[in-house]
This record gives structure tokens, sequence and C-alpha cells, in this order.
């Protein structure tokens, strides 16, 4: 997604609907976060989705993406509601055809004009009159009838459709709580794991120790999915004597099992500059799912900073582009 | 989630750091505050203020470290999606809040009726021009008739009814509120 379309509405529409890849999402939210012009037009164009949405202006495609991505919200259903709110207290009311009846309806019965002509000449106009008059009301009547059923079967079916999604926002919030159940249940499994990963660690830590001990060159990192307490960051120490820092990645589930070439691009934390990137990443060996990338240990050094990310991106079908698998967030300290 | 705490120095120190003018660093710091709460909003967050308090206190955190933030809102992207990445691996992250709010009474008919009222009120405390801007917008089907009767674009229309309607949804929470 190139810079200049990043504020089109297509653009907007699309990351609202939750439609955009994870790297176009990244790039659009960071512009945003910093372009208050730009937010101000999602926040806007948001307004105005909501708003078609509730008039019923969206197509099924839009309609479904919408309600998938609003309805699980809280607060996005809030405003679907206060969008409703408005939508009624806006509608036009109809109450000039009675008061005009009201006000022909007052000349012709009036007194003074019953005391100056006689009986049956004061009544066959009126008759007429007021057929005419009956005839008008009745249309009117009849018109606003129409008018009134149609709006009622709509707001009968937009009841309905708001019954349906709420009973739906019900099973699954059961469904999550049985979730829930189940999460609670597999904890212990992953302690376990997670107990075994320390372990790995604390033996990965011995081993850069015991290079860093006989001033071996490169320092070796091994990075988990998955992000830790701030506190507890993967961490490598690196030293004047160390050329690279080799970070090493394993990949879980298909991505283990299925030979791809992969793309790895470090940058700092702050600032977000790319200090290194690596294409053409293949697994250590055959069948395995351990992949290295080897960083020039300079390249840390340069920026002064102490706190990195290693995005991991998997070469798409084409093979001309890369799509983001995985962030890991490490430091490197320089003694 | 560890949330770190914010003492008024480092938050001083941050203010200084978004605008050397302190009345424009309030607004600044506002403005950050509103597009953090926002980005955690469109990830399905169901604390966003929490997590957007937990982004800037992470960041004035650095600002007292004395570390140099260029683009304060540039670096609060990367700051916020590391908060994000942790609050969505948090074993206890929602299903507390979830609890409370599963627990919570559900709208009745009284309440649907007050907050109609005070949308109705807001509406006409609104001046006309801006009143009558928000009615047609709500009748009107296709907003291209009223950007032409305006004499506007589309966008510009969009942006005006955007902020007319801020000005009213902040009054009618207030109604509503009772405040």
């Amino acid at each position: 997604m190139a810079q200049q379309t990043i504020g089109d509405d297509q653009t907007i529409i699309r990351y609202l609907l939750n439609e955009l890849s994870e790297g176009e999402q990244a790039r659009f939210e960071e512009t945003y976060l910093r372009d208050e012009s730009l937010f101000e037009q999602v926040q806007a164009l948001e307004e105005e989705l909501i708003e078609d949405y509730v008039k019923g202006g969206l197509s099924g495609h839009e309609r479904l993406r919408f309600e998938r991505h609003y309805l699980a919200s809280d607060q996005r259903r809030a405003r679907i509601q206060t969008a409703r709110e408005l939508l009624r207290v806006c509608s036009p009311k109809s109450s000039t055809q009675t008061a005009a009846d009201d006000r022909i309806g007052s000349k012709l019965f009036s007194p003074r004009s019953r005391l100056r002509l006689p009986a049956k000449q004061r009544l066959a106009p009126v008759f007429g009159v007021a057929a005419a008059l009956l005839l008008l009301l009745g249309t009117g009547l009849s018109i606003e009838l129409l008018r009134l059923r149609r709006h009622l079967a709509t707001v009968s079916e937009e009841r309905a459709a708001i019954e349906r999604r709420a009973k739906e926002s019900e099973r699954r919030l059961v469904h999550e709580r049985e979730l829930l159940a189940e999460e609670r249940k597999q904890s212990v499994a992953l302690r376990e794991k997670l107990e075994n990963l320390n372990s790995q660690l604390n033996r990965l830590e011995q081993e850069r120790a015991r290079s860093e001990a006989s001033k071996n060159q490169i320092v070796f990192l091994a990075l988990t999915s998955g992000v830790r307490n701030i506190n507890n960051l993967d961490r490598a120490v690196i030293s004047a004597h160390t050329s690279f820092v080799e970070l090493r990645v394993e990949l879980e589930g298909r991505e283990a099992t299925t030979p791809r070439s992969y793309r790895a691009i470090v940058k700092t934390v702050e600032g977000d500059k790319e200090i290194w990137t690596q294409e053409g990443i293949k697994p250590r060996r055959r069948k395995s799912a351990q992949y290295v990338v080897r960083v020039p240990a300079d390249r840390f050094k340069a920026t002064g900073a102490q706190d990195f990310t290693l995005t991991l991106g998997v070469q798409t079908v084409g093979g001309k582009d890369y799509e983001e698998l995985e962030i890991y967030y490490f430091q490197v300290t320089v003694r | 989630m560890k949330t770190l705490d914010l003492n008024e120095e480092a938050f001083l120190r941050l203010l200084a750091r978004l605008n050397a003018d302190p009345t424009l660093a309030g607004e600044e710091y506002e403005k950050l505050r509103a597009r953090l709460i926002y980005f955690f909003e469109r990830k399905g967050c169901r604390i966003p203020a929490e997590l957007c308090d937990e982004t800037i206190n992470r960041i004035a955190r650095k600002v007292e470290e004395g570390l140099e933030i260029g683009d304060v809102f540039k670096f609060s992207y990367g700051v916020a999606r590391l908060v994000l990445l942790e609050h969505w691996n948090d074993p206890k992250r929602e299903w507390e809040q979830l609890d409370e709010r599963l627990s919570s009474p559900e709208s009745d008919r009284e309440s649907d009726e007050h907050r109609l009222e005070c949308m109705k009120k807001c509406l006409q405390s609104l001046p006309s021009e801006e009143r009558d801007l928000i009615v047609k917008n709500c009748i009107l089907d296709k907003k291209e008739e009223l950007a032409r009767s305006l004499g506007v674009t589309i966008n510009a229309l969009r942006l005006r009814v955007f902020r007319i309607r801020t000005k009213l949804n902040q009054c009618r929470e207030k109604c509503v509120s009772g405040s």
C-alpha cells in the first residue's frame, strides 16, 4: 500500500472492515497515530459506516463484515445504538394534515353562517364540501396508513434482526465461557511447557556464557514467540570481541513442516529503524523447524539502542513478496 | 501484565517532550491518548483506556530514563503493539472484566426512553444551522446532494457532520450519566 493511498476512502473502509493484510494494517495504524488529519478522517468515515449500516445502506458483503467486526465489541454496539437513536429523533412527523382540516371545518360550521341561509340551501353545498373533505381526508389517511405500515414492517424486521443477533451474541458468550474453562484446564500443560522452555533457555544462557568466557566471536540468542513480561525479555550480552549475534527461532505447527523461504528484518523498537534484512532463509536441517539469522554485532552497537524486534516473514505463493508471520522482541546489551 | 506507576515528574517531562508550551502540550497529550484508545478499541480490547495509560506510562518512563525520542507519536506505536501483545498473552486478561460485564443488568425500556430524551434535548440545544445539517444528513440517502447544495466536497461535509456529532454525543453522554 503506497503512502499516497493510505488516506483514501477505500483504504480506510477496508481498514475499518478488517480487510487489510497485517502489514498494511500496521503501516496504516502507525500513520494515523502520527497524522491528526488522517485520524479524524478515519473516525468520520467510521461514523458514516455505522450510519449506513443503521439505515440499511451497506451491501451484503459489507454488512456481513461489519456485523462480524462491530457486534463483537461492547463499545461499538453502543455506538450503533447511539446512531439508531439519532435516526429515530431525526425522523419527520406528520401533523400538518390534521391542522389544515381543523381550520376548514371551523369556517363551514360556524354559527353565523347557519343563521343566514334557509335550511335546505344551507345543507346542499355543505354536504358537497363535506363529502369532498371526507374524500381528501380519507385519501390522506390511507397514504399515511400505508406509510406507517411500511415503517412498522421495517421496524419489525430490524427488531427481529437485532433479536437474532442478540441471541447469537449470547450463544457466543456461552461458547467463550466454555472455552475459558477449557483453557484453564490446559494451563497446567502450558506451565510444564514453559518450564521446559526455561530449562532450554538456561542451557543456552550457559552456552552463551561459555562463548563469552572463551572470547568466542558469535553470541547466540534463542527467541520464543509470544511476548513475555517487559522485565523478562530475551537478552544477549555482546562485547568488543563479538562479531556476530546469531538469532534462533523455532517455528511451530504447520509452518514447521511446510518447506518455505523466509525473510528476517531486525529493527530498533525506538524509531523503528531497520538495521538488518536477510532473505531466502531456510531451516538449518531438512525437516527441521529451527531458523537462524546471523546479524553482524556492529549493527547493534551502532544504534546505541537496547530494544529490538525481529520480524519474520514467509514468502508468498507468487514468490514476490513476504507475508508477516511473527514478531519477536529482544534486547542486546553491549558490555 | 505489570502496570508501571507514573510519577508527576515523569509525566511533566513527557508533556515537555510533546510540546514546550504547557497549554499545547496538554492538547497534544489528549490527542495521543485519544488515538491510542482508538487503536486499542479497534483491536477489540475491552479495557482500551487502561492499556492506553499503560502505554503512556512506559513512554514517560523511557523519557525519564533519558532516552531521546524524536517523534513521540511514532514511538508510541511500537510501545502500544508491545502492550497489546502482552495483554493478549496475559491469561487473566479479560475474563474478570468479561464476568463483570456479563453480570451487569440488561438495558430496560425506561433507560432507553431516557437516552432517547437526552438525544432529543441535545439535538435541540445545537445551533439551528448545525441541527439542520445533522437532520438533513440523517434523512437524505445521498450525501452528494447535500454536499452539492452546501457547495462543499463530500469529505468536507463528512468532517463537518462528524465534528457536530462528536459534540452531540458528548452532550448526550453527560445527560445520560446525569452530570
